[in-house]
């Protein structure tokens, strides 16, 4: 299926036969969702970090009796963990923190996949990089301590969820709300992109890469910014339905889009006996 | 709205309006401990008296950053 409609979409065809690059590894699925995320899941073109630690009871039960893992007893995650035989784990935590590089514990893995000895479709992908060594106790007790955890003050980025991998875009970059969370986004370094009609308007201390609102090929631009990434994380404080059209279509999928305020939205009608 | 593509591409829209009491209070330990500063230049400070001009301003797009009215109480 590749393409969104009626059930005339569906096609069968034939794959070539997918062959893992340095560093992957390949396993059966007898089955998938019918719906296109899930179906980009399994197409082995793209690991998600979701899918290593979808681990279920009966997994984790059956490579315990065989030998092949065990459960991890750590106190990151007692409950979502399978440990291969060489005492690597992952989890869906963890690997974001060691693919963001925050992780002080982060290191290469020794083993893949195959280590696991489970060719389940959960673990169908697992990339060396992004499996980390187990801590011990002492271990984790110095990495939650040393590690406070993420506060967003602002309401804003809370909503966001902002961290260092975001790609922020806020609209109305001039403006007195918008210069504090971008001030803020930078804390938490994130890249911070500011749309405004007035480019030259914003200050230099923000460390902002200024866009003109009224550009007509905006999301090209965008989508350049970002490398082709996209945007992740918008904070809209103007709610411009016109400027809204126009960034919408750079957005990554994924992305969290957060309306803060509506000074560029039509008014609202006044209602009735209103002065 | 395009409905559809916010399914497709997992896109989340949220509105905000209102913040919680943890969130103030760690804007504020932001500002008072680790010494968070908007960058210099960022915040401009008016007379009170200033306020009708200021406001011309910020409506017709010529201000940047904060404008801060300084109010001097009777006696201080």
């Amino acid at each position: 299926m590749r393409a969104f409609g009626e059930p005339d979409v569906l096609r069968v065809e034939k794959v070539p036969r997918p062959s893992p690059r340095p560093g992957e590894a390949t396993s059966a699925s007898r089955g998938s969702g019918g719906i296109p995320h899930q179906g980009h899941r399994h197409s082995h073109r793209r690991p998600s970090v979701l899918q290593k630690d979808r681990v279920s009871p009966r997994t984790r039960r059956r490579l315990h009796r065989s030998g092949r893992g065990r459960r991890c007893r750590c106190r990151s995650s007692t409950r979502r963990t399978v440990v291969s035989p060489c005492g690597v784990h992952a989890t869906a935590g963890n690997v974001r923190r060691a693919a963001q590089g925050v992780s002080t514990n982060a290191r290469t893995s020794r083993c893949s996949a195959s280590s696991f000895g489970a060719p389940t479709p959960n673990l169908s992908v697992l990339l060396p990089t992004t499996s980390i060594r187990c801590p011990t106790k002492s271990t984790w007790r110095k990495l939650r301590h040393s590690r406070p955890p993420v506060r967003w003050p602002l309401a804003q980025l809370y909503a966001a969820v902002v961290d260092q991998d975001s790609t922020v875009l806020i609209t109305g970059i001039t403006g007195a709300l918008a210069t504090t969370v971008a001030a803020l986004a930078s804390t938490f370094d994130a890249r911070v992109i500011g749309l405004t009609r007035r480019p030259q308007a914003v200050h230099a201390g923000l460390n902002v890469t200024a866009l003109d609102t009224a550009r007509d090929d905006l999301a090209q631009a965008l989508i350049e910014t970002t490398n082709g990434k996209g945007v992740t994380i918008v904070i809209d404080n103007v709610a411009d339905p016109a400027t809204f059209d126009r960034y919408f279509p750079a957005l990554a999928r994924g992305a969290r889009v957060v309306i803060s305020g509506a000074i560029g939205s039509p008014q609202p009608p006044r209602p009735a006996g209103a002065g | 709205m395009p409905a559809d593509t916010l399914y497709l591409r997992s896109i989340a829209l949220l509105g905000v309006r209102t913040a919680s009491t943890r969130v103030v209070q760690d804007f504020w330990n932001l500002v008072g401990q680790n010494n968070f500063r908007l960058p210099h230049g960022l915040v401009h400070e008016e007379t009170l008296e200033s306020a009708a001009h200021v406001h011309a301003d910020m409506t017709a797009g010529r201000t940047a950053g904060h404008v801060v009215l300084r109010v001097r109480e009777v006696g201080r």
